[in-house]
């Protein structure tokens, strides 16, 4: 094992792909791992990762009293 | 005879004294040794005392008592809600003899209304597969067929429904869970909106997704169990605080006047064909009722939340199941240690991007279809129900692949937190049962059931019951 309160944070980078990869071909023979991976990092440009204040769940309330959007006078 | 009752009819027939509890309880104990053991669908039955309780509810029908809501009534649940005492196994050899210490407040809320908690019912291992299988337990039959998969993992509650054995049981969806084997069994499965219903005293699997829900043979029935389970609880600091309506006051009033909307893309794509023919053969019923039906369109990444569900439930399951990955692995079925060992190789950073996208995409969501219709249809599975040969994978590579498909068209509203009630909409040309979902706002499950109900109460699909299990 690396000491590791000595490696510099180029050092703990390698150790953290080694570590990633070699647990991936190990031990996930369907690359779940990976694929998520893949799949997060093209989902990350699109969406703001900052957690809205009150949670999912204030999210889930705040939604339930949503209404059926009427057509406006001016489109009639 | 009176296992083909309804929920809301054995409760009138109670209530008139056409029949007495006992001898109820009696002709359950008979179906539950009968149907129910050579399905393999019955974990545990405690005979005495469920022959007792009905004696009790019958004492206190004739001294003109209060009575509960569900007074009477046989019930079942799916062996992973804790009753202090009593052993819940979760369909597990891990836990199959362990006592539970507290009671979980579904099971309360029932007995608080009447009903009688009469056996264990099997389950997947751990709640944590859609198949059925279960490699470490007992797996439940499908009534309809036992060359085809029960639907999990709820399986025993959905075939013990559907074989008229009880007239309702809870089951808990995480990623179709309820959903699934409702379709596969032809019954009716809640999967209520996330926070809806307490999880206190259930077994966890995934405490972002997991939601409890029940299995009835009717909507109505369904409505019944729901409202008397839902509501919040202090032992679950999750549950939400908004007010039950009653779901029986609006429950027959149809359909006209409201929307239906229909995805324009991913949940109708690939479908077989006779799914889609039965689908849109609801959709028109829908629209010959009064309804107007509208095309709504899908948020971008919507396939991506099937992803992103199964990826929370792996980190979840595996943090929950850390100790006896490395302790007990040998006890685990391969695939649900398959999919827990993901979770344990999966980046914290992941696992916290996947619950973060959950509200822009629930967002998206909601602008792109409850701004334009009520609810929204869509399939459960994209086939019929699937045989046990072509779906026991194990843990070979493509597993995952395999579940994540099973799964398309649940997972994404476990993700979302969105209520969706699984309804039968006839067979195949095979005789087997499939079913739609419908899918609604946050807390309004109410809606779920009325629209259920115009469905039910014109094309009588509800009716239908397994050939050798009537």
């Amino acid at each position: 094992m690396p000491n590791d309160h000595k490696n510099t944070p180029s050092e703990w980078l390698k150790i953290y792909q080694n570590l990633d990869v070699a647990a991936e071909r190990a031990t996930d023979p369907d690359q779940s791992v990976r694929r998520n991976c893949v799949l997060l990092n093209s989902i990350a440009g699109t969406h703001s990762f900052d957690a809205e204040p009150g949670g999912f769940i204030k999210l889930l309330q705040d939604l339930s009293l949503k209404q059926i959007k009427k057509p406006d006078v001016d489109d009639a | 005879m009176m296992h083909n009752l309804s929920l809301i009819d054995t409760l009138k027939a109670l209530r008139f004294k056409s029949i007495s509890a006992a001898e109820l309880m009696q002709h359950t104990l008979h179906r539950i040794n009968g149907v129910g053991k050579s399905l393999q669908l019955i974990v545990d039955v405690d005979e005495t005392a469920a022959l007792n309780a009905a004696k009790h509810a019958d004492n206190q029908l004739s001294q003109g008592q209060p009575l509960g809501p569900l007074h009477g009534i046989p019930l079942a649940h799916k062996d992973m809600f804790y009753r202090k005492g009593r052993i819940s196994g979760c369909g597990s050899s891990i836990l199959k003899t362990t006592v539970a210490k507290t009671t979980a407040t579904v099971l309360s809320r029932l007995d608080h209304a009447g009903a009688i908690d009469t056996a264990r019912l099997s389950m997947v291992e751990f709640a944590l597969g859609v198949t059925g299988h279960n490699d470490v337990a007992q797996t439940a039959l499908n009534p309809w067929d036992p060359a085809r998969i029960p639907g999990g993992s709820s399986s025993g509650s959905a075939a013990a429904v559907s074989s008229n054995i009880i007239p309702a049981a809870l089951g808990s969806d995480t990623g179709g869970s309820v959903r699934i084997p409702a379709f596969c069994c032809g019954v009716v499965g809640m999967k209520p909106t996330w926070g809806r219903i307490s999880r206190y005293g259930a077994m966890p699997l995934s405490p972002s997704l997991d939601t409890i829900g029940p299995l009835t043979r009717t909507v109505t029935d369904n409505a019944l169990i729901f409202q008397t389970i839902a509501g919040h609880d202090e032992n679950d600091i999750t549950s939400s605080k908004i007010n039950v309506s009653d779901c029986l006051n609006n429950i027959n009033k149809g359909v006209h006047g409201l929307s239906i909307g229909v995805p324009e893309t991913y949940f109708f794509d690939d479908l077989a064909p006779d799914v889609m023919a039965r689908i849109e053969q609801a959709i028109n019923v829908y629209q010959q009722l009064g309804a107007t039906i509208v095309s709504v369109k899908m948020p971008k990444h919507i396939q991506d939340s099937n992803a992103l569900n199964s990826l929370i439930i792996a980190c979840e399951g595996a943090a929950l199941h850390a100790p006896w990955l490395k302790s007990r692995s040998d006890d685990y079925g391969p695939q649900t240690f398959g999919r827990l060992l993901t979770g344990s190789l999966t980046p914290a950073t992941q696992y916290l991007q996947a619950l973060s996208l959950r509200e822009p995409i629930l967002r998206d969501f909601s602008n792109l279809v409850f701004e334009h219709c009520d609810v929204m249809i869509a399939p459960v599975l994209k086939t019929e129900t699937p045989t046990i040969k072509d779906t026991d994978f194990g843990d070979k590579p493509g597993f995952s692949d395999f579940v994540r498909d099973l799964g398309f068209a649940t997972r994404p509203f476990n993700y979302l937190g969105l209520p969706a009630l699984s309804i039968p909409c006839g067979l195949t040309n095979k005789g087997l049962p499939m079913g739609f979902q419908l899918i609604a706002r946050p807390f309004n499950e109410e809606i779920l059931y009325q629209i259920g109900r115009a469905y039910e109460r014109e094309t009588m699909t509800t009716d239908l019951r397994p050939p050798n299990h009537q």
